[in-house]
Order: C-alpha cells, then structure tokens, then sequence
C-alpha cells in the first residue's frame, strides 16, 4: 500500500515535523483518524455506482472527494498537474514491478 | 486529416506502459507531456482542470453502455456529463428517476481497480 502524501508534516517514511505549541485540535483529529488527502485520493477513484443512485448524487459525492484530495484553495494549477502525474507515475511503476501482474507480453525480464 | 483530441492524450496519458529499459526520467517526461496535453494548463483555470479530472472519473464509475453513449456526445464538463447520464437513464431505466431514491452511502471498503483504471490499491 503506497501513501503519497501531500501534508508537509506525515508520511510514513518521514518523521513528522512537529511544531510546538502549533497544535491545533483540527490537526490532531485528523492525525488521530490518519485522515490524508491520499486518503481521498483512494476513495475518489474507488466510487461505485450504486444502482438507482441519480448522477446527481453520484457528481456530488466525487466532487466532495476531488476536492478533498486536491485541495484547490490550497495548490497552484502546476502542483495539481503533479498530482495527477505523480499518481500515474506510481501507476505505471506498480504495474511494471509488480510480479504476479505480469503477463506473457510484458518485456521485464527477470535474472 | 488526423486531428488529436484531448481525449487521444487522456487516454494515452492512462495506458502508458514502462517500456524496458526507459529510465524513470524519459517515463516522467513522457507523462508529463501527455499529462500538460490533455489537460491544458495554459489554457484552463484550476477549477476546470479539476473538473477534467472529475469528469474523466466519472466516466470511469458508469457502466459500458452508459460511458459509451455519454462520450459519444463529447461531454466537456461533468455537468454535461451528468445530465447526458440522466437523459439516458431516463430513456432506459425510467423508475431510476424517482423522487422517492435514496443516495446510498456506501460505507468505507477495499478499493478494487475498475476497468483500465487500476488506481484503487
């Protein structure tokens, strides 16, 4: 399981940067729920239709997560294209290495 | 004449595959390129470029028929797209329209890949 994450103070492979005094309690209830915008990004792309949900709602609920994920307010036009191309970046580097998807065709070789 | 549309390079810029021996440099470059040509930073605001990233999702979540019909009709917002999907509900499964249909809330689960699109992991 990857986790990029956009938030200058987690990640897994990082200590957090921790600010004193800089607490505040939004911050520690996310960080206790380990609710990221990767997280968003997971739920974004795994919407399904239910059946008999109107597009209406469907539009809805993956704009919420969109815009959860990408923080609009927050990025320039330049960092959400990175997102987006960091993301299938990753993509394509899980499907070329990651053995038991490999199919006949793939050129990887393996010595 | 052979006219590349937006779509051509979304498409592209999502089956991309590593080819062996191309280094991470020439992959990201590569993508970056397809990426900048379907979305067209220049161009667009950021709202807009979300909601090329919105829409191309929802495309993504409607079944074959429905994504088929709705991309015919060159959708260029998800609005658009959204109200395509309800003219062709509407046709084909009139009682999806009811007043009386809830929103189900899914609750939280695995991610599965859909499609070409195997981002849920």
């Amino acid at each position: 399981y990857f986790c990029l994450s956009t938030d200058e103070d987690c990640g897994y492979s990082m200590a957090p940067k921790k600010q004193p005094g800089v607490e505040t309690p939004d911050r520690a209830i996310l960080e206790k729920f380990e609710i990221r915008t990767e997280t968003y990004r997971i739920r974004f792309r795994s919407v399904e239709w239910e059946h008999g949900q109107p597009p209406k709602e469907l539009l809805a609920l993956l704009k919420e997560l969109s815009t959860k994920w990408l923080q609009p307010d927050k990025h320039t036009v330049d960092q959400i294209i990175d997102f987006v191309l960091l993301e299938q970046h990753l993509q394509v580097f899980l499907v070329a290495h990651r053995p038991r998807n490999l199919r006949r065709e793939d050129k990887v070789s393996i010595t | 004449m052979y006219e590349i549309s937006t779509k051509t390079y979304r498409m592209r810029f999502h089956s991309l595959e590593w080819e062996e021996g191309q280094s991470p440099k020439e992959l990201i470059t590569l993508l970056k390129e397809l990426c900048t040509k379907w979305l067209q930073p220049q161009k667009h605001s950021i709202d807009q470029i979300i909601d090329f990233i919105l829409l191309e999702q929802l495309l993504q979540v409607f079944d074959v028929k429905l994504r088929t019909w709705v991309e015919e009709h060159r959708p260029k917002t998800s609005k658009e797209a959204m109200e395509l999907a309800e003219v062709f509900l509407a046709a084909h499964c009139p009682r999806n329209l009811r007043k009386e249909d809830k929103v189900i809330q899914r609750p939280r689960t695995t991610a599965k890949p859909t499609g070409i699109y195997p981002w849920a992991y």
